[in-house]
């Protein structure tokens, strides 16, 4: 069965002036359709600004799509508004979204009221919760002492609280520590044990890799590419990735590598006092030389050989060039 | 039920770290009434000091409105709550409606602590004659202007400029509707604009309660016009929530600061 049904979507945001005309237009989501079958764990992949809130927002009646239409079992974002607050949650990235002086548990207690939820189906329902998202025991502090991950996992206690059909979740390990972020896939992943159909937007590749069965990425509003993880990660099957730390590299240098004529892609991430260059490389023989002569005077910590994984067709289909 | 009074504990909960409600709701009404009651000949104060507690108190439960539901939809933005509350069931005018109710609840608080002031630091005859019509008159008030915030909270997100407009419509509304002295030495011209304020009924109900009804008829049309004020202000309000509502989920400002 089909829990989420996108046909065509289109969304375009209008900037107007002072005076009400009409001084700029620009299409955030850009005609595109999906589905996701009931109990399924959806990833929408892609880089800031590419669209994937503001699908979000359009499936979660937050906003009117200008042209194009979704359901969500069965019911139309537009026309069934109102039925549709009641089978889906959602939780959008970051620490805002909750009331900071009250605690964890009065935020939830405020929400299930607000669902409409019976007192005492929604205090038994919150007890389960906390115990889900491990914050029984500090379900009754206040918002404000929480730690950024904590807030996370309110946020996705808040998500389930009407017990939801659907639940879309919208970067929802943003700005966690390793820890805190792991502590929350293991959650999502509990969610799919409910049979609860997820739509989880992220930018982090190994993150949909672990958890989404089926992934779209979007860019500038169209998506470019879907299918199964595995099914992308072909797309980057025949090419290699050569990973270069180096310290104090200037962008002369990382420009004539680019111009190499066996590099597919580059990618510098900043770690630290150190540079990583990532090349995606057509082939492999005789390389290493001619790379070595252009970092002649540049200090080289490491250079290492590895598969591709999702990330790296991520990067092939986004076509980044830097972090 | 439920739900209401879980909105308004949320609503109080979050209004108490303001600094400008804690103002406006204990610190102003007590400053109006001593400031009032020094004013008056001794003679007068005898007579009037309940007149003075019940401006003093209708005076936080306005203020509380006006800087209270005035901000409400902002504030929920900027905590990032107001997607949350558009996202569930329970429609956006109920939610503001209960914050508002809470805000005009509130002005209970500076009307008792406006009395124990009086009782405390000031001779005056501190009794109501009509205890039931007097809570009546009270409740109707709190309802009316709390309808009334609906329509200023909707006012204020539809228009940022409008804003602008809060500090200027808080003492001109006490002056308009009689709670510093009566509407009649005021130049006629003024008139139309105290009578569509609920306010300018309520408060001479409820000095008729205190003091005594002597024209039930008289007393009963203010009720009346209470009445059919507010509901005109709860229509105005249900039209203004759709526009914003709409214009939000057009315009993609629900999460907006």
């Amino acid at each position: 069965m089909i829990a989420v049904d996108v046909d065509n979507l289109v969304r375009r945001y209008k900037k107007k002036n002072v005076f009400g005309k009409l001084k700029k237009e620009f299409t955030a989501v850009d005609n595109i359709s999906f589905q996701i079958e009931k109990g399924e764990l959806f990833g929408l992949l892609g880089p800031n600004g590419a669209g994937k809130t503001t699908t979000i927002k359009m499936l979660t009646t937050l906003l009117l799509p200008s042209e194009g239409s979704a359901n969500i079992m069965g019911y139309d974002i537009v026309k069934d508004s109102k039925k549709i607050r009641n089978i889906i949650n959602f939780t959008f990235g970051g620490d805002r979204g909750l009331y900071w002086r009250l605690t964890g548990r009065d935020n939830l207690r405020y929400f299930a009221d607000l669902y409409n939820i019976p007192r005492d189906i929604a205090d038994k329902r919150i007890n389960e919760i906390l115990k889900l998202i491990s914050m029984d025991k500090r379900a009754d502090e206040r918002v404000e002492n929480y730690s950024k991950g904590m807030k996370q996992r309110i946020h996705i206690g808040k998500a389930l609280i009407n017990d939801p059909k659907v639940i879309f979740l919208d970067e929802p390990t943003l700005g966690l520590d390793p820890v805190g972020a792991k502590d929350l896939r293991r959650i999502i992943r509990k969610l799919l044990e409910l049979e609860k159909t997820v739509l989880l937007t992220t930018h982090y590749m190994f993150e949909a890799d672990l958890l989404c069965k089926e992934i779209a990425v979007i860019k500038n509003g169209k998506i470019i590419a879907n299918g199964k993880p595995d099914d992308l990660k072909k797309l980057v099957d025949n090419e290699t990735v050569l990973e270069i730390e180096v310290f104090g590299i200037n962008q002369e240098r990382i420009n004539q590598i680019r111009k190499l004529d066996f590099v597919n892609n580059l990618m510098v991430k900043t770690v630290e006092q150190s540079q990583i260059i990532q090349l995606y490389l057509k082939e492999t023989e005789n390389i290493i030389n001619r790379i070595m002569d252009i970092l002649r005077d540049v200090e080289v910590k490491e250079i290492k050989n590895r598969k591709p994984t999702l990330e790296d067709a991520y990067i092939k289909l986004v076509g980044g060039n830097n972090e | 039920m439920n739900k209401l009074l879980s909105i308004a504990k949320v609503q109080l909960m979050m209004r108490v770290t303001s600094t400008m409600w804690i103002f406006v709701v204990i610190i102003q009404p007590i400053l109006f009434l001593i400031m009032t009651l020094f004013i008056m000949d001794i003679e007068i104060r005898e007579t009037y000091t309940m007149a003075a507690i019940l401006g003093a108190g209708m005076m936080g439960t306005w203020s509380s409105i006006l800087f209270s539901s005035g901000g409400d939809i902002d504030r929920e933005r900027r905590w990032g709550t107001l997607e949350m509350i558009v996202g569930c069931p329970t429609p956006l005018w109920y939610i503001i409606g209960g914050k508002s109710l809470a805000n005009g609840f509130a002005g209970i608080i500076s009307m008792t602590l406006s009395f124990l002031t009086a009782l405390i630091f000031f001779d005056g005859r501190l009794s109501i004659t009509n205890l039931f019509w007097f809570i009546i008159v009270l409740l109707l008030n709190i309802i009316s202007l709390s309808s009334l915030g609906m329509i200023i909270c909707t006012l204020f997100t539809i228009s940022r400029a409008a804003r602008g407009l809060m500090n200027l419509m808080e003492n001109p509304i006490f002056l308009l509707c009689g709670i510093m002295f009566p509407i009649t030495i005021l130049p006629l011209w003024t008139r139309p604009f105290s009578y569509v304020l609920s306010l300018t009924w309520g408060i001479e109900g409820l000095r008729m309660a205190v003091m005594g009804i002597v024209d039930y008829q008289r007393f009963l049309f203010h009720i009346l016009m209470i009445v059919l004020l507010t509901i005109v202000y709860l229509l105005i309000s249900a039209k203004l929530f759709l526009i914003v509502e709409k214009k939000a989920k057009k315009e993609a400002t629900l999460g907006v600061y």
